[in-house]
C-alpha cells in the first residue's frame, strides 16, 4: 500500500499566500480566544473544586439553585464527564485555603447539596483544595517551563543545522502553541470538553513542542543530507524535494499519532480529554508549520538578505511547472 | 553472522531482565485479587501461606499513582514567618519588626527564596533605618562565640530547617500509626507533600496532620510493680482470649540491644572545659546481651519458631529448679502442651521479652517466664521490655480493652520507643526490635522549656551526644526532677513516642544538659530535632490539598486502559497493513517497547499515574514513526533499484540521524517537562524520557536485527507494502546478483 509518494508538490511557491493563513489563523485565534475569556483551573487559579456522581441524573439548573440556596454564590458548575457526574467549583477568598473553614469546604457542598436531593445518592468522586501560592507558582513555572524549551530546540537545532534554521523551527513552534492554546480556549466547554488551563494542559502543550519540532527536524535532515547529494541545486529546490521526499512519512505519521489521539479524546473521559484536544491540534498545525512556516521562513530571510538569487525562483517555478508536465506525459503514456 | 549473535543475545538478556523486574508486579496483582476474592475467615488461612509473598510483591510491583485508585494528597508547608517572630524576644518586637514580618511572610507566598533570605533584606529596609540590629530582637539564640547578625541569620536559617525536619519525624509517626498502606511522605525545602493511597476521610487525615506535637518529660517506671500489673494483665486475659483469633505472625527474634546506655550528665557549659566528667566512665555498657527467641502468640508453628514451647521448658525448669514445686500448673503434660498451656495462660507476657537488671549499670538477664511465678518472687530492680512492631500492634488492640485498662494502675501509661532498632539497616525492618516503656501518666515538664538543643561529640569519649539548654523557669524545675530521681531513668516523649530514656546521673542544676548513648550522630540529630520540639514552634499550614475517591480512580483505570488498548490496536492495524510485514515486526517491536518502558519503571519503583498512561500512548506514537522513517527510506532506496539488503542497510542508516534528532528533542522537552512539573506532570515525563529511549532500541536496533537475520538466511523478498513494480525489480536485481 502506498500513498502520497513521488509527489512533486511546489510548496515553497506557494509560501506567500500561507503566511497570510498563518498570520490569519494565528491572530484571529487569537482573539477570539481572548474575548472569549481564558479559564484557568485551580491549579493555577486556587480555590475549591469538588467533583460528585448522583446516582440518578439531576439537571445542572436544579443543582446550581441547590448549591446557591447553600451558601456558594458565584460557585461555577459544570458536567464532569457524563450526566450524572457534576463539577462545583469554589473560588473563595484564597487565603482561608489550609484553615479550618476551606477544608471542609468539600464535605460541606456534598453535605448541603445531599440535603436538597433526598434519595438521591451522591458520592465525592474527587476535592482539590489549592492555595493561592501553589496556583502563582504553577502558572510562573508554566510559562518558563515553555520559554526553557523552546530556548533549548533552539539552541539544539541550531547546533545540529543552522542558527536560522532553529530560528524558523521556534517560530513553527510558537505559531503552533499559539494556534493550539487558541483553540483550546474557543472550544473550553463545546460538545463537554473541559479545556481549561491546568497542568495537563501544560504537559500537552511542551508535547506540543516535542512532535512539532520532529516534523521540522526531519524535513532540515533530509534537506541537509539533499545538499550533499545534490550539490549547486539551489535551496528552493532542495527544500521543495526534501519536503515532498519526507511527504510519505510526514503524513502517515501525523495520521497515526492523530488516530491515537482522537481515541484518547473520545474514550479516555474528562481526566485527559484536554491533553488529548490539545495534542491533536498542536500535531496537524506542527505538521503544516514544519513546511509553511519553518522551511518557509528559511527561503524568505535568505531571499531577503540577498544570499538567494531571486532569478532561482523563477527558475525554480519552471522547474517545477517541467516536472509536472514530465509527470503527467508519463501518466497518459502508462494509460495508453 | 557474529553480529546478529550479539544482537541477539543482548535482545534476549533485556527481554529477561525486564521480566525480571515485571514478575513481582504480574505476581502481585494475581495474588491480591485471589486475596480479595475470599472472604475474612479464609484470608488468616491465606494469609499465613502467601502473605510474605504478597508484601515482597507488594513492594516491588509497579505502583498506581493516587489519580488510578483514589486517596489523599496533601501539601503542607511549615510556617516560617510566624517561627521568625516566635522566636523573637516578646519585649523588643516593635512596629518596624512587625513590619518585617509582615513584608517577608507576603513575599515567601509567591517566591522559592528561602525565607531567611527574604527576611534579611527586609530586617534591612524596614528595621535598618531605626538602627537596631537582629542581635537587639534574638537575644535568647545561644550563639555560642560568635555573637553577630551573621550568626543570628544563620541560627535563624537553621531553626527553620530544623522546624521542618521536626514536623516530617512527626508526620511520618503519626501516619505510620495511622495505618494507611503505603504512604508517601516527601520533603521538598520548607514543604512536605504527603500521600495517602487508598485514604477516604480527609478529616481525620487533617486532624492527624495538623495537631502540634507535644514534647514531654515523664518518669519511666521499671520496677518491680510493672512487671506485677504485667502479670495481672495476663489473668485478665488469660480465660478471656480465644488463641484462635489471635494468629497473628509475629517475629519476634529480638537483636541486640542497646539502649539502656543512655544516660543524662550535668555539663554546665561552663564546665565544658573542665575535663572532671562525672558518671562517664561508666557510659557505655553491654546492656542486654541477650539474643533469645521470644514468645509470641505465634500459632503458625513455623519449625524452630515455636517460642511458647521454648518459654514453656525454660519456666517449667526453672520452677523445678527452684524448689520442685508441687504448684507447677502443667505438671505431667508434654512439652509441647506445656507450651500450649503456657502461652494460653500468658496471652499479653508472651508478647514481648523481658530483661532484668539488678540496677541500671548491672548486666541484663532474660526473665521472660517470670510470669509464672507469684508477684513475692518478683526481684526488685529494673525490668526493660522489647519487642518487634507486629508486638506493638498486638499490644495496643489488647491495651485498649475495658477489662485490661481497669487494671492498669491511674498513673502508668505504656508507650513505646519511636524507631525500632534493626542490624539490616532495612527500611521497615519488620524484626527491628523497639523497646516498650511504662511511664507516668502526667509529664514532669513539658518541652517548653527548652530553649535549644545541639548534637555533638563528647570531647572525651569520641561518642555522639546531644546537649540540651532550657531556661530559668525549666532549669529549676529540672535540678528539682533529676535531684530526686538519680539512677532513675527519664523518657523524652513526643507525641507518646519515647525517643530516649536516659538514666539521669545526678542532679542538673543550672539547665544545661547532656544526652549520651546515641549510637551514631544520626540518632543524636533526631533527638536534638524533637528535644527542640518546644522551641521551634513554627505551626504547619496545609496549602495543597487532593482528594481523589476511589470510583474516579477505578473510571480513571478502565478508561485510560480501554483507549490505551483501543489505540494501540488501531496503530498495531494500521502499520501491519500499510507496511506489511515490515509492519508485522514494527508492532512487534511496539509491544515489547511498551513491555521494557512498564519494566524500567519497575525498576525505578515508579508510579503509574494517568498521564503516565498519556505518556505511554505518545511512545506509542514515537515509536511507529522511527519505523515509518525507516520504511519510507527503505521503499526510497527499493525504487532507486537498490539490491534488497542495500535498502534494507540504507534505510536504517539515512533514517538514523533523524531519528537520533527527534528522539533528543522530545528528550530535551521530557526532561524540561520533569524539571518544571509537579508529581502526575513528573510521572508523564518520566514514562515519556524512558519510553523514547526504549524506542530507540526496539524501533531501531531490534527491527534492524529481524530483516538482517532474515537477509542472512538468504531471503530473498522482503515485504515493506512497497508496490509490486518495486518487488519485482528488486527480485530481477536479486537473481542478476
Amino acid at each position: 500500500m502506498q500513498f502520497f509518494s513521488h509527489t512533486h508538490i511546489d510548496f515553497i511557491g506557494k509560501r506567500r499566500f500561507f503566511y497570510w493563513v498563518s498570520a490569519v489563523v494565528t491572530v484571529a485565534g487569537l482573539i477570539a480566544a481572548f474575548a472569549r475569556g481564558i479559564e484557568f483551573g485551580i491549579d493555577f487559579e486556587g480555590g475549591t473544586e469538588a467533583a460528585f456522581q448522583f446516582s440518578k441524573v439531576v439537571p445542572l439548573d436544579e443543582i446550581r439553585t441547590a448549591v446557591d440556596n447553600a451558601g456558594f454564590k458565584g460557585a461555577e458548575l459544570k458536567s464532569y464527564g457524563g450526566d450524572d457526574k457534576v463539577l462545583v467549583r469554589v473560588k473563595q477568598d484564597t487565603s482561608i485555603v489550609g484553615s479550618g473553614e476551606a477544608n471542609k469546604l468539600g464535605r460541606t457542598l456534598q453535605e448541603k447539596i445531599q440535603s436538597a436531593f433526598p434519595g438521591n445518592t451522591m458520592t465525592l468522586l474527587k476535592v482539590d483544595n489549592i492555595g493561592p501560592k501553589i496556583g502563582q507558582e504553577m502558572r510562573g513555572k508554566a510559562l518558563i517551563a515553555v520559554l526553557v524549551a523552546m530556548a533549548a530546540i533552539l539552541l539544539y537545532i541550531t547546533f545540529r543545522f543552522e542558527f536560522l534554521f532553529g530560528l524558523g523551527a521556534v517560530i513553527a513552534l510558537v505559531h503552533d502553541v499559539l494556534v493550539a492554546f487558541a483553540l483550546a480556549v474557543i472550544f473550553n466547554g463545546v460538545f463537554g470538553l473541559n479545556l481549561e488551563m491546568n497542568m495537563a494542559m501544560l504537559a500537552a502543550f511542551l508535547t506540543v513542542v516535542g512532535f512539532s519540532i520532529n516534523d521540522t527536524v526531519i524535513i532540515f535532515d533530509r534537506i541537509r543530507e539533499n545538499r550533499k547529494l545534490h550539490r549547486g541545486e539551489n535551496l528552493m529546490m532542495l527544500m521543495n524535494r526534501s519536503i515532498n521526499e519526507t511527504l510519505p512519512r510526514t503524513i502517515n505519521t501525523a495520521l497515526t499519532v492523530a488516530l491515537v489521539l482522537v481515541i484518547l479524546l473520545i474514550f479516555s473521559g474528562e481526566v485527559l480529554n484536554g491533553f488529548a484536544f490539545t495534542m491533536l491540534v498542536g500535531i496537524l498545525t506542527g505538521t503544516y508549520s514544519s513546511i509553511y512556516i519553518a522551511s518557509a521562513f528559511v527561503i524568505s530571510v535568505l531571499v531577503k538578505q540577498g544570499k538567494l538569487d531571486p532569478r532561482a525562483e523563477r527558475d525554480f517555478a519552471e522547474h517545477t511547472q517541467r516536472i509536472i508536465e514530465e509527470t503527467r506525459q508519463r501518466k497518459a503514456a502508462v494509460a495508453r | 553472522m557474529k553480529s546478529t549473535t550479539t544482537r541477539l543475545i543482548l535482545i534476549a538478556l533485556s527481554i529477561i531482565a525486564a521480566g525480571f523486574f515485571l514478575w513481582p508486579t504480574y505476581k502481585f496483582y494475581s495474588l491480591d485479587s485471589e486475596r480479595n476474592a475470599v472472604d475474612s475467615v479464609a484470608r488468616i488461612k491465606w494469609d499465613s501461606i502467601h502473605k510474605e509473598d504478597w508484601e515482597d510483591a507488594r513492594a516491588k510491583r509497579i505502583k498506581l499513582g493516587l489519580d488510578l485508585q483514589g486517596g489523599i494528597y496533601i501539601t503542607m508547608e511549615v510556617d516560617a514567618p510566624a517561627l521568625l517572630l516566635e522566636t523573637a524576644n516578646r519585649d523588643a518586637i516593635d512596629d518596624p519588626f512587625r513590619k518585617a514580618i509582615e513584608t517577608t511572610e507576603n513575599e515567601a507566598k509567591l517566591s522559592d527564596e528561602p525565607v531567611i533570605d527574604i527576611f534579611a533584606r527586609n530586617f534591612k529596609q524596614h528595621v535598618g533605618p531605626t538602627g537596631r540590629t537582629l542581635l537587639d530582637y534574638y537575644t535568647d539564640l545561644n550563639l555560642g562565640q560568635d555573637i553577630s547578625d551573621e550568626a543570628v541569620l544563620a541560627k535563624l536559617g537553621q531553626n527553620i530547617n530544623e522546624a521542618v525536619n521536626q514536623a516530617e519525624e512527626v508526620i511520618r509517626r503519626r501516619i505510620d500509626r495511622y495505618g494507611v498502606s503505603e504512604p508517601s511522605i516527601t520533603k521538598t525545602g520548607r514543604r512536605i507533600i504527603v500521600e495517602l493511597p487508598g485514604a477516604k476521610n480527609e478529616e481525620e487525615v487533617r486532624g492527624l496532620l495538623q495537631t502540634t506535637a507535644r514534647l514531654e518529660f515523664k518518669l519511666v517506671k521499671d520496677g518491680s510493680d510493672v512487671v506485677e500489673v504485667f502479670k495481672k494483665i495476663d489473668q485478665v486475659l488469660a480465660g478471656k482470649v480465644n488463641l484462635n483469633d489471635t494468629t497473628k505472625k509475629a517475629d519476634t527474634t529480638l537483636a541486640k540491644k542497646d539502649t539502656a546506655a543512655a544516660k543524662i550528665d550535668s555539663t554546665a557549659v561552663a564546665k565544658k572545659g573542665d575535663s572532671t566528667k562525672k558518671g562517664d566512665s561508666s557510659a557505655k555498657k553491654p546492656a542486654a546481651d541477650t539474643n533469645t527467641q521470644l514468645a509470641s502468640n505465634d500459632s503458625s508453628k513455623k519449625p524452630g519458631t515455636d517460642t511458647g514451647k521454648n518459654a514453656a521448658n525454660d519456666s517449667s525448669a526453672k520452677t523445678t529448679d527452684t524448689a520442685g514445686d508441687p504448684n507447677d500448673p502443667y505438671k505431667g503434660l508434654s512439652d509441647e502442651e506445656k507450651g500450649k498451656r503456657y502461652l494460653a495462660d500468658h496471652p499479653f507476657t508472651t508478647l514481648f521479652q523481658t530483661i532484668y537488671r539488678q540496677n541500671s549499670d548491672s548486666k541484663g538477664e532474660d526473665v521472660t517466664t517470670i510470669y509464672a511465678g507469684q508477684p513475692s518472687s518478683f526481684p526488685k530492680g529494673q525490668y526493660d521490655f522489647y519487642l518487634t512492631k507486629a508486638g506493638i500492634e498486638k499490644i495496643r488492640e489488647l491495651l485498649a480493652r475495658p477489662d485490661v485498662r481497669a487494671v492498669i494502675p491511674e498513673d502508668m501509661v505504656v508507650a513505646f520507643s519511636a524507631h525500632g532498632q534493626s542490624d539490616t539497616k532495612k527500611k521497615d525492618d519488620p524484626n527491628a526490635v523497639f523497646n516498650m516503656f511504662v511511664v507516668t501518666r502526667d509529664a514532669e515538664l513539658t518541652g517548653e522549656v527548652i530553649t535549644d538543643a545541639t548534637k555533638n561529640f563528647d570531647n572525651m569519649t569520641g561518642q555522639p551526644v546531644v546537649h540540651m539548654d532550657m531556661n530559668s523557669e525549666g532549669a529549676d524545675r529540672w535540678a528539682d526532677i533529676t535531684g530526686k530521681n538519680i539512677k532513675k531513668r527519664v523518657a523524652i516523649v513526643l507525641d507518646s513516642a519515647v525517643y530516649s530514656a536516659p538514666t539521669v546521673q545526678n542532679r542538673i542544676a543550672g539547665g544545661s544538659s547532656q544526652i549520651t548513648g546515641s549510637r551514631d550522630l544520626q540518632e543524636a540529630e533526631l533527638l536534638a530535632i524533637v528535644l527542640k520540639a518546644g522551641a521551634l514552634k513554627a505551626p504547619i499550614k496545609i496549602i495543597e490539598e487532593r482528594i481523589v475517591g476511589p470510583s474516579l480512580g477505578e473510571d480513571s483505570i478502565s478508561k485510560g486502559v480501554t483507549s490505551m488498548f483501543l489505540a494501540a490496536g488501531l496503530v498495531i492495524l494500521f502499520m501491519a497493513v500499510y507496511y506489511a510485514f515490515g509492519g508485522v515486526v514494527a508492532d512487534a517491536a511496539v509491544i515489547i517497547n511498551v513491555y521494557l518502558t512498564m519494566a524500567v519503571l519497575a525498576a525505578l519503583q515508579a508510579t503509574l499515574t494517568l498521564p503516565g498512561i498519556g505518556g505511554l500512548v505518545v511512545t506509542i506514537g514515537m515509536a511507529v514513526d522511527g519505523n515509518i522513517l525507516i520504511y519510507e527510506r527503505i521503499r526510497e532506496e527499493l525504487a532507486r533499484g537498490r539490491s534488497l539488503r542495500q535498502a534494507v542497510s540504507d534505510g536504517y542508516n539515512k533514517a538514523f540521524a533523524a531519528i537520533i534528532d527527534t528522539h533528543l528533542t522530545t528528550i530535551i522537552t521530557g526532561i524540561i517537562l520533569y524539571v518544571f512539573g509537579t508529581g502526575p506532570i513528573q510521572g508523564f515525563a518520566v514514562t515519556l524520557i524512558i519510553g523514547i529511549l526504549a524506542t530507540l532500541f526496539t524501533a531501531v536496533f531490534m527491527t534492524k536485527t529481524v530483516f538482517i537475520m532474515m537477509l542472512d538466511r538468504g531471503t530473498t523478498s522482503l515485504n515493506f507494502g512497497q508496490p509490486k513494480s518495486h518487488k519485482v525489480a528488486t527480485e530481477t536485481q536479486q537473481a542478476r546478483a
